[in-house]
């Protein structure tokens, strides 16, 4: 095809000069009204934001992105987006976990856009940290999807927890051969459950080097009360326990009965707090992370 | 996880021969059977009073 020299008699050369002039059209039509949000940060960054004044728009969708500097820590494809009552628009609430190493505050961003030929809205910003917990005692204890208590029993065959997100930096506890007894002789840590079947899997089969699945704490019988495994902090070795913004861990799956595991921590031994509830995948192979 | 014919013998005689041939089969998952045999191999088919006790427990 020959090359167009000419358009509606304007040379092609002065067409060029004008470009970059003229904006590229965006679509047309009115800014969406710019969202108002709030955030709420849960445990190892799973994060809540809420647009609150959702009611002023009509059918909008929402752009979420969360940042640290330049960089990206939860894009808009990684963001759940729920339905409003009647499931016939997304409602003012979205959700993620952000596990991204970088360290810092985040600011997270949304643009509103609503029906009715509306471009998009203005930016949103509000900023969080990632959240994790401080404790003398940390347990895990099987539960239901709404954290309550269950006989369906543990079969865990490792269990970390990191003071970093993305079960990174130091893992507590060291690699226990006993209740009381790491590897290297320290007595740093102690570990306890509320039930234990028998001798063949005690509670720091949890916490040893072992990667055998069989080499696991099993609550076998247990009651929904005692259906739990724990470590403490040695009083002396940490004076401050450290702050846990991660952990990984590793269940039998045919022996696991546990749909839900609940994160509770205690500074005394005898009250305890459920800070979060996770959901656990049938899944012996992989081992799962949080935060 | 390799088992003894003492410790498979075991743990039929702890649930039943229907039960773990349907278990085995992957036809029907019986949790009675899984503990058993999960038993039954640490003890090397020794199973204790209290181990059939949390067996029978378990039975459907």
């Amino acid at each position: 095809m020959a090359d167009i020299t000419a358009y509606s008699g304007i040379d092609m050369a002065d067409i060029a000069k004008i470009s970059g002039v003229v904006k590229a059209s965006s679509g047309g039509g009115t800014a969406s009204t710019t969202p108002t949000i709030s955030v709420a940060e849960g445990l190892f960054g799973f994060t809540t934001v809420t647009v609150t004044n959702h009611s002023s728009f009509t059918n909008p969708n929402y752009q979420c992105s969360a940042a640290v500097g330049a960089t990206t820590t939860i894009a808009d494809s990684a963001v759940d987006h729920s339905l409003d009552t009647g499931s016939d628009s997304v409602s003012s609430v979205m959700t993620f976990t952000d596990q991204n190493a970088s360290t810092g505050t985040r600011t997270v961003s949304v643009r509103a856009q609503e029906f009715g030929g509306n471009i998009q809205s203005a930016v949103a910003t509000a900023t969080y940290d990632i959240v994790g917990m401080t404790a003398r005692y940390i347990r895990l204890r099987g539960v239901t999807a709404s954290g309550a208590q269950s006989t369906n029993r543990l079969a865990i065959y490792d269990l970390r927890f990191f003071e970093s997100a993305g079960q990174s930096g130091t893992s507590h506890p060291t690699n226990l051969v006993s209740a009381t007894t790491d590897s290297s002789g320290n007595t740093y840590y102690t570990a306890d459950a509320g039930h234990d079947y028998s001798t063949a899997y005690p509670e720091w089969r949890a916490f040893d080097s072992s990667s055998s699945i069989f080499h696991m704490y099993w609550a076998l019988g247990t009651s929904a009360a005692n259906n739990w495994v724990q470590f403490k902090y040695d009083d002396t070795q940490f004076s401050t326990p450290p702050t846990i913004k991660s952990f990984r861990v590793g269940i039998y799956a045919n022996g696991h009965f546990a749909t839900h595991l609940a994160l509770e921590t205690s500074n005394d031994g005898s009250t305890f707090t459920q800070l979060g509830v996770f959901e656990v995948n049938p899944d012996t192979t992989t081992k799962q992370n949080f935060g | 996880m390799p088992y003894s014919k003492k410790q498979i013998d075991a743990a039929v005689d702890a649930t039943s021969e229907m039960c773990f041939i349907l278990h085995v089969l992957g036809v029907e998952y019986c949790d009675a059977v899984f503990v058993a045999m999960q038993l039954s191999h640490d003890s090397d088919g020794a199973l204790t009073k209290n181990d059939l006790l949390t067996i029978t427990s378990l039975m459907p």
